[in-house]
């Protein structure tokens, strides 16, 4: 039973961490620099949100795949298979979070006053280093609320990973597989711990995040 | 120091065209909201592009896109200095302290910008000078706190301090006063006096009160439309 826990920690939390990269990079691209056909780009990113996960699954199995544009590539040219393994997963889990980063990130930025960008220019500062010193750190608590609402979807997603990386004990199967394949099965013990488990934890993720974001915020309420 | 600028840039409304030259001392850009002030300051300053115009603080020139004709040719010489290397310092009207950072640390901002901030001699020089600026704006009580929890006077003070401890070549002033109440307004003025005569820092400093003009203006000019009248 701890496989499955495990697991579902590892791929959430590294799919976490390259939605976080991504994130960022287009929140801050999109809406901080004048970039073309910005709207695509912003219906491409968010369109995970929208689309039923088995969509996402099957579109990812087509260009994932053997026989797929990227999966073909991969395995001509590293000998990497993506479908059906932990790395699929953790692709469709980064794919179907990556909108909820993306919004809160983005909607992070949109508070911050560029009075403040322009201050640090006047000071001498880089476009990096107004990212790094003023931008990043006023958005933190929005881009904090987004890897936890990313964390939360990925260590959920069902559709998607099922379509991807399928249900194989001990090398794919995350929580939420496990719990639905427990429950057709008839063990019904293992599905009630899971769901335990996976409650537990979302309450103290939500609860968590909650309670630091009331405690800091520069930009609005004191504490 | 010569401040020279001539800009002409198309907004909603009307078009701001202005050409100017002072000397040392406090231009006063006066006039009502909305006639253009702070966009004159914002193309100086390259936060805004004119649409046409020429920028000299001293030998500078920090923005041109005229053509320039003289006797034997025609030539084009664009020049647009980025915001960060035209050594402006620009007092913001709500200030812009970074929230994020300590009042000490929005005045080191700066410093820690220069490239001689890398060189252990100048390293200590500069701290030093800081040091100095902040016991001299009377604000070394505040260093630890952040800018949420000080008053409008401290505020404005501290962020003159950090538009004065880079040592510009041209200080911008965004109608400093109005966001203080009549009390606190009286203290700064005579503060601002103070900071005016020591430091002899080219001023440009913009605002919709008459008096403020008089009293602190060398040289006044009255700007409606984008057009001095």
């Amino acid at each position: 039973m701890l496989s499955p826990i495990l697991l579902s920690l590892k791929i959430a939390s590294i799919a976490t961490v390259f939605s976080f990269i991504f994130g960022v990079f287009f929140a801050y691209i999109l809406n901080k620099k004048s970039i073309r056909g910005k709207n695509i780009w912003e219906s491409i990113l968010t369109m995970p949100i929208i689309l039923p996960p088995s969509i996402t699954g099957y579109l990812l199995l087509i260009v994932l795949g053997k026989r797929g544009i990227i999966g073909r590539l991969l395995l001509e040219y590293f000998g990497i298979q993506v479908v059906f393994t932990w790395v699929g997963a953790v692709i469709a889990a980064c794919i179907v979070s990556l909108p909820l980063m993306y919004q809160n990130v983005k909607a992070a930025f949109a508070v911050i006053d560029p009075v403040y960008e322009n201050a640090a220019r006047t000071l001498g500062s880089s476009e990096w280093k107004v990212f790094r010193t003023i931008v990043f750190p006023l958005a933190w608590p929005g881009i904090v609320s987004g890897i936890v609402l990313s964390f939360a979807r990925a260590i959920g997603e069902f559709g998607a990973t099922l379509m991807v990386a399928g249900n194989i004990y001990g090398k794919t199967q995350t929580i939420p597989t496990a719990i639905y394949f427990a429950v057709e099965s008839g063990k019904t013990e293992v599905a009630n711990t899971l769901v335990f488990v996976m409650t537990i934890f979302s309450f103290v993720l939500i609860f968590g995040l909650n309670t630091w974001a009331k405690k800091r915020n520069y930009l609005g309420n004191k504490k | 120091m010569q401040i020279c600028f001539e800009i002409r840039k198309k907004l909603d409304d009307f078009s701001v065209d202005i050409n100017y030259r002072f000397n040392q001392g406090t231009l006063v850009i006066h006039g009502e909201s909305g006639a253009g002030k702070t966009t004159i300051l914002n193309c100086i300053t390259g936060i805004a592009t004119p649409d046409e115009g020429r920028i000299v603080i001293g030998d500078n020139i920090v923005f041109n896109n005229i053509i320039k004709e003289d006797d034997n040719s025609t030539f084009y010489s664009k020049v647009n200095v980025p915001i960060r290397k035209r050594n402006i310092g620009y007092l913001f009207q709500d200030y812009a302290l970074f929230p994020n950072l300590t009042v000490s640390q929005n005045i080191m901002y700066g410093i820690k910008n220069q490239s001689k901030y890398k060189d252990k001699t100048h390293r200590e020089k500069l701290i030093n000078y800081s040091e100095y600026i902040i016991e001299t704006f009377g604000i070394k009580h505040l260093k630890k706190k952040y800018p949420r929890d000080i008053s409008g006077g401290e505020k404005q003070r501290v962020a003159l301090a950090r538009a004065i401890v880079i040592k510009p070549d041209l200080l911008l002033l965004d109608e400093p006063f109005s966001a203080l109440d009549v009390d606190t307004k009286k203290i700064i003025y005579k503060e601002f006096k103070f900071f005016k005569e020591k430091f002899k820092i080219p001023t440009i400093l913009i605002t919709h009160n008459y008096e403020e003009s008089k009293m602190f203006g060398d040289d006044i000019i009255h700007l409606k439309n984008g057009k001095i009248i």
